[in-house]
């Protein structure tokens, strides 16, 4: 008899780890699924009391990658609570771990990129949100 | 084309992506692709510049396998131009491909209330050189047919 192989896939509830920010009791939230080694995520962070921001915040992926991928792997979005999202993405990660956050500057004629920091794109405040998607492939196998 | 096993179900593939509008010189072109579930690509392809580049109108890629439907459209895929000086652009994609091919990359054009689109040409979103700039497309689609 033949049985169909079932596709290896897995979802996980992580609980992502963010650089150059101080959480206070900021809530960090996020998931992952892996298909063989193929990851796709999401990342949550709603600042809350006792946050900090420092220059260039950044995210740890949930697994390392198989190698360095590109920017063109992950989107962002910044949310200033009641006010306005924002259109993040990441700049291109120099290590199979991290990347960092960066927004589009309009002193531009064309959209280039610039850093985050606690007043980029805005004044980072209580309740304002980071939410990051990616995919990539990682070094490991399950 | 080769191809490195990963895993029952899917591997990594790397591939030489083809350049409409692009006399390449000696510049570089490199890609891969992974297959999921069979029909599900995930692909990156990456243009660097180098003696010789030039483009001759406005640039976009093959897909590494054909797509299903004969349509592949923009928001399913996202881009990145960076230039070897430091400057690094967002680019998103027109409004549809075809079977074989990417839609055409597009920078956010800022000079209205609201962004448009302005096609990547020899000088959008940069003046384009000849040593060391990229032009990355990632994408994702369901094949025409499964392995």
């Amino acid at each position: 008899m033949l049985v169909a192989k079932p596709i290896l896939s897995k979802t996980t509830i992580w609980n992502p780890t963010w650089t150059n920010i101080t959480m206070g009791s900021s809530v960090s939230w996020g998931q992952y699924t892996r298909l063989g080694r193929w990851i796709e995520f999401t990342a949550l962070l709603n600042l809350a009391a006792g946050f900090s921001m420092a220059s260039q915040p950044g995210l740890t992926l949930p697994f390392e990658a198989a190698f360095v991928p590109s920017a063109a792997s992950f989107e962002a979005t910044a949310v200033d609570q009641g006010t306005m999202v924002y259109e993040l993405g990441f700049t291109n990660p120099s290590t199979t771990s991290a990347g960092r956050l960066v927004c589009w500057t309009a002193n531009a004629t064309n959209a280039v990129e610039a850093a985050v920091s606690n007043t980029v794109p805005f004044s980072w405040g209580n309740t304002d949100a980071v939410q990051v998607i990616g995919h990539y492939l990682a070094k490991d196998a399950v | 084309m080769s191809r490195t096993a990963l895993d029952p179900v899917q591997g990594l593939v790397t591939w030489t992506p083809t350049w409409a509008n692009v006399t390449m010189g000696s510049s570089t072109s490199t890609g891969w692709y992974v297959r999921l579930a069979q029909r599900w690509i995930v692909f990156e392809a990456v243009l660097t510049t180098a003696s010789g580049f030039a483009f001759t109108g406005n640039p976009r890629c093959n897909l590494p396998v054909p797509a299903h439907g004969g349509w592949v459209i923009g928001p399913q895929f996202n881009g990145k131009a960076y230039s070897s000086g430091g400057t690094k652009c967002p680019l998103f994609f027109d409004q549809n491909g075809d079977a074989n091919n990417a839609p055409y990359p597009v920078a956010m054009n800022q000079t209205g209330t609201y962004s448009v689109w302005a096609y990547v040409s020899s000088t959008v979103p940069f003046n384009w050189g000849t040593s060391g700039d990229q032009l990355i497309v990632h994408g994702r689609y369901p094949a025409a047919s499964i392995l």
